[in-house]
């Protein structure tokens, strides 16, 4: 049962220079209890497309398609009254930077009670409880000393798990996470995934990650969306995204992964130019310009998402498909 | 943050709340503060105090030394040197409160609200600082004061007036720091309206760089009185440092009897100091607290 369902998705911003179209065309969907991974470089509209999603675009970004949540609601048409308690209650977000997600002069417990209370007119006291609550969920010890303390007294990734903790707070049923840990340390990088995994199991909740790191989703999400240049590239359950990989975007992306297994000197394979300039309306594959594969084909129309022959589950945008290819024989 | 504040964060307790901030503000805060405090109280309580009547002359002989009893001395016409000083702190300190609460009063909002709104708002305002900033003060001051009269009331304003642009652009550029910030955001998505946003989100981290200019404005204001005392112009009637300083600052009295003029250049002196370093230790305990984030 999908939880939500972008379709069709597309922002374009209205510029004293132009407009920019930042997310050209996006569809993707998230089940109940799902774990949704967007993958892409700066620049692919990831961020961009949470933020329509969250309304949180400037009003000079128009708008089309549509986002569906629970089959039902249509996130773009909300009501005055529904958007009051649906933002923070149905949909939570996680952000970048814990160094700026916490207002530096206010207590953890001030923070975390806001929400409840306004949401769930909570009283003080039992705001307070359920923070402790909320603390221990995120596995920060010592929850309710912490309620005292200011964000400065924490590390990064503490106060991260408060931001997460915020989240949580009226149990919402998707999370969506933008690039979570990339503004911490490596190692309290994996901490905090294997915690957002943890909870997404324990509290049946449905989670959006989003990174530019192939490595992060990899074990963590049920299913992939390789985005790039506002686009879908390729959409599939995790595992087929690396077993079966069929657009050369992701494949490229793939041979930028550094890997312990690589032999000593081996050269990582960075994938030469830079993202498409989002001011010219695309006619053409996005990738088409850094793409090794790319023919006159490539540069002659936007290639339709389709589904690989075997497989209902299995989607990408691409001329030239990486295993459709290699199954059939090889390309060109 | 490094592995080490990980640890002890997580340790917990050993070190429950760092050193209190009456610690880390020092020694040389609260010496300020209560040299501030005293002087204040001094100015409040003038009329009770046992002090000589600061208008009547003839209570020491011209220009006489400090000696107990008439500890600053005596001025031209034998008046209470020490008497003057105090009464004359009311008008200097009475000057330079009012003007910077204008200030923060128009400039603050205004600015609060250009840094978080932008647009052409934005712009109108930034633009109306710039022109303030441009504006030659004394013209300014001279303008206000000889048209409207000189009295407590218009040398504060036309002090206030001055202090609307830097306060204001203070304000703007704290508020641009954190609306972007993604607390905001989050708040945002929560529901909240850009009123409590502005109320409970920025205010109470814009208030506290604005607190240390207020000390600092404070002391300018006091300063620039002086100056308008000087060239005559500043309250009419009353004491003031300013004046007192403007009337002992001859060449002849300066050199005949410094004492005169150096007991209330030296009061001023200090007390502007201490606005100063008071609000100087504001500013860099608690910027100390941003970078930590």
């Amino acid at each position: 049962m999908a939880l939500l369902t972008v379709d069709e998705l597309a922002v374009t911003f209205n510029t004293p220079t132009g407009p920019v179209y930042a997310v050209p065309n996006v569809s993707f969907s998230v089940d109940r209890g799902q774990a949704l991974g967007i993958v892409g470089e700066s620049g692919s509209g990831k961020s961009v497309t949470v933020k329509s999603l969250m309304g949180l675009l400037p009003r000079t970004a128009t708008i089309t398609g549509s986002a569906v949540y629970d089959n039902d609601l249509d996130m773009f048409n909300l009501s005055k009254g529904r958007s009051k308690h649906f933002y923070g209650v149905d949909i939570a977000m996680v952000f970048q930077n814990p160094m700026t997600s916490l207002n530096p002069v206010k207590r953890i417990g001030e923070q975390l009670a806001e929400g409840m209370r306004f949401h769930r007119g909570l009283s003080r006291s039992a705001a307070r409880s359920r923070a402790v609550e909320l603390l221990d969920l995120v596995r920060i010890p010592d929850a309710r000393s912490r309620l005292r303390q200011y964000p400065h007294e924490l590390s990064g990734g503490m106060r991260q798990r408060v931001v997460i903790a915020m989240a949580l707070a009226n149990d919402p049923a998707l999370l969506i996470a933008d690039e979570p840990t990339t503004a911490l340390d490596v190692t309290v990088q994996r901490d905090i995934l294997d915690l957002l995994d943890s909870l997404r199991r324990d509290l049946d909740m449905a989670l959006v990650l989003i990174t530019h790191d192939l490595g992060v989703v990899r074990d963590r999400t049920d299913k992939l969306v390789v985005m790039y240049g506002g686009r879908v590239m390729e959409a599939a359950p995790t595992r087929e995204v690396f077993a079966d990989t069929e657009h050369p975007y992701t494949e490229a992306l793939q041979a930028a992964i550094p890997s312990m297994s690589m032999p000593r000197g081996t050269r990582l394979d960075p994938i030469p130019g830079s993202p498409p300039d989002l001011a010219i309306k695309q006619t053409h594959c996005p990738f088409a310009p850094r793409c090794n594969y790319a023919t006159e084909i490539c540069w002659s129309a936007v290639p339709a998402i389709e589904f690989t022959p075997d497989s209902s589950t299995h989607q990408f945008g691409c001329f030239h498909p990486r295993g459709v290819a290699a199954a059939s024989g090889g390309d060109e | 943050m490094d592995s080490s504040v990980e640890e002890t964060t997580l340790a917990e307790d050993s070190n429950p709340e760092a050193p209190s901030i009456v610690k880390q503000l020092g020694f040389g805060f609260w010496f300020s503060v209560g040299f501030i405090s005293i002087v204040v109280l001094l100015a409040i309580l003038a009329p009770v105090l046992p002090l000589n009547k600061p208008t009547s002359i003839g209570v020491g002989t011209q220009f006489e030394t400090p000696r107990p009893g008439l500890w600053f001395g005596a001025d031209s016409n034998g008046r209470d040197v020490f008497s003057l000083t105090i009464w004359g702190s009311r008008i200097s300190l009475l000057v330079g409160f009012i003007a910077i609460v204008i200030g923060f009063a128009v400039g603050g909002p205004l600015g609060i609200l250009a840094g978080y709104f932008r647009g052409t708002f934005d712009k109108v305002i930034s633009f109306s600082f710039i022109t303030l900033l441009s504006f030659p003060a004394l013209i300014l001051a001279i303008l206000i004061t000889t048209l409207l009269g000189q009295t407590v009331l218009w040398v504060s304003v036309s002090l206030g007036i001055l202090a609307v642009a830097p306060v204001g652009r203070l304000a703007r550029a704290q508020t641009l720091v954190f609306a972007e910030r993604d607390f905001v955001t989050a708040a945002r998505i929560l529901g909240a309206k850009d009123s409590r946003i502005i109320i409970k989100e920025l205010l109470p981290n814009v208030i506290i760089p604005m607190s240390a200019l207020a000390l600092l404005g404070m002391g300018i204001a006091i300063v620039a009185e002086g100056t308008l005392a000087f060239l005559g112009i500043s309250v009419a009637g009353g004491e003031s440092w300013g004046k007192q300083i403007a009337a002992a600052g001859t060449s002849r009295v300066l050199r005949d009897a410094p004492h005169v003029a150096l007991f209330p250049i030296g009061v001023l002196f200090f007390t502007v100091l201490c606005l100063n370093y008071a609000g100087d230790r504001i500013r860099e305990v608690f910027d100390a607290k941003e970078l930590a984030l």
